[in-house]
């Protein structure tokens, strides 16, 4: 019989990421008797992994890197599955100096060969020289890694019957504490490198604007391959001393109740989610028809809403349903961030909920003003979740297309800068250069400010998100025209907004044949292509030859694709019949 | 519990599949051993995981993830979740 890790520690004070360095963070918390518990969904605690034991058992580890040849620096990726194995492995990599890759693993239906390319991409751009997996996932790595010369393709065991030597230390505070390949797209992956000194600024930052206390205990589902997973419930948490209650990502797909129920029975403080995955609760929750006599979420002090736009009706209709349970709806936090920054740039107030803010649509659209009305029902204005004030140390500015920066309630882009800002992309200059001058970040978000707090209201890059999963329109556009009778800049892939703050997904395609049934079968072609391939489903809208717009250099104009076809300047085909 | 799985214990899991995917089937397709999964019926990720853990219940089994990516069509589906129900309920 055993229990899982206590919410405090007896005796040792609480640092909230003064560490010069994550093992520095570790030895500290090893002292406690805090730590990690894995559950499933079905509420069984699987597996205990206290700090002490994650610090002797990666401390371990460590020296199996070291004995099987790894030098410091080297790239090490992992299957980022939620287990102690993922953390042990990720920990032993940072005893022994060498630079972490989480890579994500599969979660759907067919796609293998997407799967393996999109894991084969991470780990040639991030040059590892060891994959580190569990046991199911090994046939889809060792496909992947067919014809690379690695030192290692195994599971943690594997490692572990390496032999041990000692002669790897632990980077400094200006290394490279991990590289997290969430933000590019799956044929064209670009890895965010953190240093240890960002990660702590983060970590630091975050602590404070949640205000983390001694009584705080996380809950998440959050995947270990996403920052708000790896950096907000492991790291971040780890760095406070913080017990967390890990219940698997996709174990919460399937049964996402799970998640309220150890919140309710481990007294949970702080947990976050996507819209997406408040939405499933409520959704799981009226479908069942579960009566939860016992449900008690009033300990639940901060329900963080972040990594999409935030749809403020999806999180009424969560509170509404969960109010007889507990739940305040005082308790919503809603975040904004990237992992460039590490993670967090800005956070409500814990205990405010959420403010709204209602403006014109036609100001929104003509001006780039964000113009308040009254929210009369009548459809002139969309309302948006304001992200918070900005953490503290860092900078936020909105500026114009030429780089000035905004008044109040003006759109612009929105950028950051402060100690929290990443290195660059790991080994692609020409991307960082892109998003990364003079310290200041380019976050890719449009945004305005609201007194001190921060709006996001799109993007002003192509990322789509989709159920708080990324896509990317280059990897779309890429399937398309590889079809047969498709040619390259055929296709132009994007999202219309919805009012209601979701996003669908859309590819224009040129078409030359006029017959019905042939334009028929070529819609029903891009759509299942894109479903397969991407896992996407697709709005797909025929539109004559030579109407996408190219830029001077002959590539698409996506943005300008986009706005035609908006403003009508571009007009579809008839599909079919 | 039986020690070898007979056609009749074939059978049930193979209704209990089709009937727990009839559920899920939005489109209308008809179900047979060709039906895939994303191009005919539409599943995205959120609605596999949804699905699994219906069939899960329906058949008191725990679906392993590795095996998703290796199932394109409803006829993969039956014979793999045979195979688990033989492993797990021997």
């Amino acid at each position: 019989m055993f229990s899982p890790t206590p919410t405090s520690n007896a005796s040792l004070p609480k640092r909230l990421a003064d560490f010069p360095t994550l093992p520095d963070a570790l030895d500290y918390a090893a002292q406690g008797e805090t730590g990690f518990n894995f559950y499933s969904s079905r509420g069984h605690l699987n597996e205990v992994l206290p700090f002490a034991d994650l610090s002797a058992k990666a401390r371990d580890v460590a020296t199996n890197l070291c004995g099987a040849g790894i030098v410091s620096g080297d790239r090490v990726a992992l299957l980022a599955e939620t287990v102690p194995a993922f953390l042990i492995a990720f920990f032993a990599c940072q005893y022994a100096g060498v630079i972490p890759v989480p890579m994500p693993t599969p979660v759907a239906f067919g796609r293998r060969d997407a799967y393996v390319g999109q894991i084969r991409n991470q780990i040639t751009s991030s040059g590892a020289v060891m994959v580190i997996t569990p046991l199911e996932f090994m046939p889809f790595v060792e496909e992947a890694t067919d014809g690379l010369d690695l030192l290692l393709i195994g599971t943690l065991d594997d490692l572990r019957a390496q032999p041990q030597a000692d002669g790897l230390s632990a980077g400094g505070p200006d290394d490279l504490c991990y590289l997290q390949y969430s933000s590019g797209s799956t044929r064209f992956p670009k890895g965010v490198a953190v240093t240890h000194d960002n990660l702590m600024a983060n970590c630091a930052a975050m602590n404070v604007a949640v205000n983390v206390s001694t009584e705080d205990r996380g809950v998440s589902w959050l995947p270990f391959y996403h920052d708000m997973g790896l950096v907000g419930f492991m790291l971040g948490c780890l760095t406070s001393q913080t017990t967390v209650d890990f219940i698997p990502t996709e174990e919460f797909a399937r049964r996402p109740l799970a998640w309220l129920r150890i919140i309710s029975e481990n007294l949970g403080t702080m947990s976050y989610g996507p819209s997406f995955g408040y939405e499933l609760c409520s959704r799981r929750f009226s479908s069942s028809n579960a009566a939860a006599p016992n449900l008690d979420l009033s300990s639940w002090r901060v329900a963080g809403i972040g990594g999409e736009m935030i749809k403020p009706q999806v999180m009424h209709a969560f509170a509404d349903l969960f109010k007889p349970y507990g739940f305040a709806d005082t308790a919503f936090n809603a975040s904004y961030g990237l992992a460039e920054c590490v993670l967090g740039v800005s956070f409500s107030t814990p205990g405010h909920g959420m403010l709204l803010d209602h403006i014109s649509k036609q100001e929104l659209g003509d001006n780039h003003r964000a113009v308040p009305i009254d929210d009369d029902g009548s459809g002139a204005g969309r309302t948006f979740v304001a992200c918070g004030g900005v953490i503290d140390g860092h900078t936020v500015e909105i500026r114009d297309d030429d780089g000035a920066v905004m008044a109040e309630r003006d759109i612009g882009r929105v950028f950051f800068s402060g100690p929290s800002v990443m290195q660059g992309y790991f080994g692609d200059q020409e991307a960082t250069d892109a998003c990364l001058q003079d310290g200041w970040l380019d976050t890719g978000d449009l945004g305005y400010f609201w007194g001190d707090q921060l709006v996001i209201v799109g993007r002003s890059k192509d990322m789509m998100i989709v159920n708080g999963r990324n896509y990317w329109p280059q990897d779309i556009e890429w399937t398309v025209e590889r079809m047969d009778g498709m040619r390259s800049g055929d296709t132009a892939a994007f999202t219309l907004e919805q009012d209601d703050g979701s996003e669908q997904p859309t590819i224009l395609v040129q078409c030359r044949p006029s017959a019905a049934d042939i334009r028929e079968a070529l819609v029903d072609d891009v759509r299942s292509s894109v479903q397969n391939q991407v896992g996407l489903a697709c709005d797909v809208i025929l539109v004559p030859p030579r109407t996408l717009p190219k830029t001077s250099s002959g590539k698409l104009a996506r943005g300008k694709a986009k706005a035609n076809f908006l403003s009508g300047e571009i007009q579809p085909l008839a599909a079919g019949a | 519990m039986s020690a070898e799985p007979s056609d009749g214990a074939s059978q049930d899991v193979r209704a209990a599949v089709l009937e727990v995917l009839q559920t899920f089937n939005k489109t209308g397709v008809n179900l047979e051993d060709g039906t895939r999964f994303t191009e005919d019926l539409n599943f995205d990720s959120l609605l596999v995981m949804e699905f699994i853990a219906a069939l899960e219940d329906r058949l008191d089994i725990s679906v392993p993830l590795n095996v998703l990516p290796d199932i394109e069509t409803v006829g993969q589906l039956v014979v793999a979740t045979e195979q688990i129900v033989r492993e797990e309920h021997g």
